[in-house]
């Protein structure tokens, strides 16, 4: 180290700038994720002795029909969600977007808001919100409407989770919407209103072929998102009812910890890193193209 | 001077790394010599790990302890932990062991987890004489906390179902409670319940039917760790709990905090959550007694008892104070006084002469004057044992998922259909064999 | 006739405006004020503008399982150090990667960007090892040290310094600055927008992390506010609680949100900044 304190010059600065921080990642960061790469090749139980079992546990997890399902259920949330939610955040970026709208400000604020609460606080509230005698069920019987078992039938349960995304996230990415659409030249929309366009014709002809790019690395963004759902899936309902909303993450979890599978645990992990890594490369090779 | 700075600044880190891995020593250092203060020799220091409804009873253990021992310097530090599971696993598995604390609490449900896949973590208490109170613990009890025929640990509260029912909705009804002495007299009377305008109970969950499995005596595994979901037994019981949903006496529109409220009319309900719910709901003071369960059948081999929860005291291996945390161990669970003092909280003692104690034979306004310590103590006699290995939790989540839930939404399936396909996704998560039948 | 089309074309702007104003706002305006009631009461709270008057002793069943100003200093503590830690290392490593050549320098930089994607509870065992060997089991800076360095933030932070004017660097070299004071005196002072962006990230992982926290800590004194919030009757029944979950819930969401209202700005330009890298 102290050699390494030699007189700085733009050679060796690099290396000064990485050293922390490659420190760092190499200890918590690149360690454990090798060990893991290890650990999902062997059977290891708690700290029993463990030997090489080859892609055994990678064969498991494909014949895992808690697995397949897990899988299944992430895939119909982020089609319950996602185009709801990015479409909705597009119109409302839009509308925020325009110079008639007044309050804009203050509609920005309020819409982003649920994204600045944490996960336990905001899924505690959505389950006393949306509990079979919670306040929902009871403005719906004020108003003359059927109840419904929100968290007792799998599928409205997927349903309660996306409402709970849509929530947290739609201002999120109506703010990302509202910066890609100020890089839109107003000289568009003037010539579009000269030829008598009306907003509704602005916002499918100009503004969402514009935005193609910015759409897309949302979806990829909320696609990220939904394969490592958790917290929201553990504190609502457990998983439940009927694996209804069992994720990975929350498999991966109860696994590991629940029944010291590390091996198996580590593999799954593996499993979800690498769908991940799949989509990133594809969002990086289009976005590449495009530019 | 330039010099100076990119040496500081590449050095930050390490500094920080290290300054906060010395600094932390340092803290504890403190601590031990702040412990030291005023006597001559070093206190011994006995970390306990337990959660809040249980602290008054380690701070009576430590005391006694005082008392009984007063020439041992020992301080004994308590932490309120909730999650032990979860902090014990990560601890265990990763192989370090610096920090653990020496005696822990947890959860009865998950001790044959951790005895099975870490057994040479915990300190075998039959070695050091505790089996001279076996006969002081019921069998099932004693049973559960066994491994390879030695205890593992302090048995401490147990937690007795009952079934609470709201006696001024049956009297409206014009149901006697005491006639609903096996759940086909409950079906019976959910149309009069229902009739006068309230839901016979909320809908069933794990805790009600594993109540109905164990109240027969059996359970997801046997004894020998195989798994017994096919059953007749299992089958029949599972069979109970369609036709109480069918009949709406486990009912799909209720939910549990309306017992609280006085719609809802029974309730299966463990010691521990008496004692704390006796504070928080007041609508149904007065209104509510407690009876034993319905059973199945009336015939020999059907219980009125189950039992959900309660917890047990270990002390781990790695413990340098073995023999101090194994007297407070002791105290805790043996100790009369002691005994007394969780009952307060409303933790049932597992400690079998506990039952001599006056507290015992308070009459409760609560529940129009029952003796109810006595009741919940007198229906832990009949308890059947749960056989628990370490793949219990996921049998527990699989019954959840692919036979309460499904039934709980009306499915058509028959309980040996629903049996089945639990039975064959447990043995393909676990590897174990089904029973047949 | 075009009037009326606008005005009806208004109309639905505000009812769309207000449906989402709804939707959004009144889960958090329900938290804050469930909080003050009564669970008898809480039951049965739809709307209103009045709080209740249970505050006191909400908090005082709080205060039985945790001290709340302990807690709350704990959160910022490893909020605070863990954005500073996190913004010294990520930015020179950004700045590495965005201004210099070095040895392996796209082999480190394809590491980086993959393992950008494995976590979860599974690397928690090794982490947890390191830990304790370090000799920083149940202190805060076990809770800090793993998420000091990340990927994400670098990526982030040489995306934007890739766009900073290398004449300002040769210059400040002409100048005789040596390459540290370089970056710290002349670029970062330059590029506040993704020191702010990086800062709220990271404050807001910090603050809002749990599961990890839980694992690395074990004494009430050491708890943060998530942990805190999470291990308040647990087992307990949906209602009966609830007031007392949701006080635990509101003061955990309660600092971020006043942040977040006076530090706006910087809040939708640090998401826009990032997004935009």
């Amino acid at each position: 180290m102290k050699k390494s304190c030699l007189k700085i010059t733009s050679e060796t600065a690099p290396y000064y700038f990485m050293a922390p921080g490659a420190i760092l990642f190499a200890v918590f960061g690149a360690y454990p994720i090798i060990q893991t790469f290890i650990y999902s090749f062997q059977n290891k139980m708690g700290t029993r002795d463990s030997t090489f079992i080859g892609l055994g546990n990678y064969i498991r997890a494909f014949e895992d029909s808690i697995f397949l399902t897990s899988l299944k259920n992430i895939l119909v949330i982020f089609i319950m969600h996602a185009p709801v939610m990015i479409f909705l955040s597009l119109i409302l970026a839009y509308i925020l977007n325009l110079s008639t709208t007044k309050f804009r400000k203050g509609f920005r604020t309020a819409f982003f808001l649920p994204n600045v609460t944490n996960a336990v606080a905001y899924t505690f509230m959505f389950k006393l919100l949306l509990s079979n005698d919670g306040i929902l069920n009871q403005v719906l019987d004020m108003i003359g409407l059927q109840q419904i078992q929100w968290l007792s039938d799998p599928f409205m349960a997927k349903w309660v989770v996306s409402i709970m995304i849509i929530w947290r996230w739609a201002g999120y990415n109506m703010v990302i919407f509202l910066a890609a659409m100020q890089n839109i030249n107003v000289h568009l929309y003037e010539a579009a209103a000269i030829d008598g366009a009306s907003n509704t014709q602005k916002f499918f002809k100009i503004t969402i072929p514009l935005l193609k790019n910015t759409i897309f690395f949302t979806t990829i963004m909320t696609i990220s998102g939904t394969l490592n759902l958790f917290a929201e899936t553990q504190l609502l309902t457990n998983g439940g009812p009927n694996y209804g909303t069992y994720v990975p993450a929350l498999l991966i979890y109860n696994v590991a910890w629940k029944q010291f599978n590390f091996g198996y645990a580590s593999a799954l992990s593996y499993i979800i890193a690498i769908i991940t890594i799949l989509i990133a490369v594809i969002q990086f090779n289009i976005g590449r193209e495009k530019d | 001077m330039k010099k100076l700075i990119v040496c500081l600044l590449s050095l930050i880190l390490i500094l920080s790394l290290i300054g906060c891995g010395s600094g932390n020593n340092d803290a504890t250092d403190d601590n031990g010599g702040k412990d030291a203060q005023g006597t001559d020799t070093k206190a011994e220091k006995v970390l306990v790990w337990a959660w809040d409804q249980n602290l008054p009873v380690i701070d009576y253990a430590k005391t006694k302890y005082k008392e009984l021992y007063p020439n041992v310097n020992a301080e004994v530090v308590v932490q309120s932990v909730p999650d032990t599971v979860d902090k014990l696993s990560v601890f265990f598995s990763s192989g370090v062991g610096t920090d653990l604390p020496d005696l822990v609490l947890m959860d009865n449900n998950r001790i044959q987890a951790f005895l099975q896949q870490f057994p040479d973590k915990f300190v075998n208490l039959s070695e050091l004489g505790f089996d001279e109170y076996e006969t002081s613990f019921s069998k099932a009890h004693w049973e559960l906390l066994s491994y390879e025929g030695s205890i593992y640990a302090f048995p401490f509260d147990i937690a007795p179902l009952m079934m609470q029912m709201n006696t001024e909705i049956l009297e409206a009804a014009g149901v006697d409670p005491q006639s609903l002495k096996t759940w086909e007299d409950v079906i019976a009377a959910t149309q009069a319940i229902n009739g006068a305008g309230y839901a016979v109970q909320a809908q069933f969950e794990n805790r009600e039917v594993f109540a109905l499995l164990q109240s027969a005596g059996v359970g997801i595994y046997d004894k020998a760790g195989n798994i017994d979901l096919l059953n007749p037994k299992v089958v029949e019981a599972i069979d109970m709990f369609i036709r109480l949903q069918k009949a709406k006496a486990s009912d799909k529109t209720a939910s549990a905090s309306e017992v609280g409220e006085g719609t809802v009319t029974m309730a299966i309900k463990p010691a521990w959550a008496i004692g704390e719910d006796m504070a928080v709901l007041k609508k149904i003071e007065g209104k509510v007694k407690l009876y034993p369960l319905p059973k199945i059948k009336d015939e020999k081999g059907y219980t009125s008892s189950a039992n959900h929860g309660g917890s047990s005291f270990f002390i781990l291996e790695t413990s340098k104070v073995k023999d101090i945390a194994y007297e407070i161990g002791k105290i805790i669970t043996t100790d009369m006084e002691a005994q007394d003092i969780a009952l307060a909280e409303g933790l049932m003692p597992g400690y079998l002469p506990a039952s001599a104690l006056d507290s015992f034979n308070n009459e409760v306004p609560y529940y129009q004057g029952q003796k109810i310590w006595a009741l919940l103590n007198e229906s832990a006699i009949d308890t059947l044992p749960v056989y628990i290995n370490e793949h219990y939790a996921i049998g527990e989540d699989i019954v959840a998922n692919t036979i309460i839930h499904p039934i709980a939404s009306g499915t058509d399936k028959t309980a040996e259909v629903l049996l089945k396909e639990a039975a064959d996704l447990l043995a393909s998560q676990t590897g174990r064999t089904v029973n047949e039948y | 006739m075009n009037r009326l089309k606008h005005m009806k074309g208004q109309i639905i702007v505000y009812a769309v405006l207000i449906a989402m104003l709804i939707f959004t706002v009144y889960p958090i305006y329900w938290m804050l004020f469930a909080g003050t009631f009564d669970a008898a009461t809480l039951v049965d709270f739809v709307f209103g503008l009045i709080p209740g008057n249970n505050i006191l002793n909400n908090y005082e069943t709080i205060s039985i399982s945790f001290n709340m100003v302990t807690v709350l200093k704990n959160t910022f503590f490893i909020s605070i150090i863990g954005t500073l830690l996190s913004l010294f290392i990520n930015l020179s490593m950004g700045y590495a990667f965005a201004k210099y050549d070095f040895k392996y320098k796209s082999i480190i930089f394809n590491i980086f960007l993959v393992t950008m994607f494995i976590g979860g509870a599974a690397v928690m065992i090794p982490q947890f090892e390191i830990i304790v060997n370090l000799g920083l089991y149940n202190s805060l800076f076990a809770i800090i040290l793993p998420g000091v360095y990340s990927s994400y933030n670098t990526l982030l932070a040489r995306q934007i310094l890739m766009d900073f004017p290398t004449e300002i660097i040769e210059s400040g070299r002409i100048d005789g600055y040596n390459e540290v004071k370089i970056f710290w005196g002349l670029v970062v002072p330059n590029v506040k927008p993704i020191v702010s962006t990086i800062a709220i990230i990271t404050f807001m992982g910090y603050w809002n992390s749990y599961l990890w926290n839980l694992v690395v800590t074990s004494s009430a004194d050491k708890y943060t506010l998530q942990v805190a919030l999470a291990t308040m009757y647990p087992h307990a029944g949906t209602w009966t609680y609830a007031p007392i979950k949701m006080l635990g819930a509101a003061i955990s969401v309660l600092p971020i949100l006043i942040l977040f209202i006076v530090m706006q700005k910087n809040f939708i330009n640090s998401l826009t900044g990032s997004v935009k890298a």
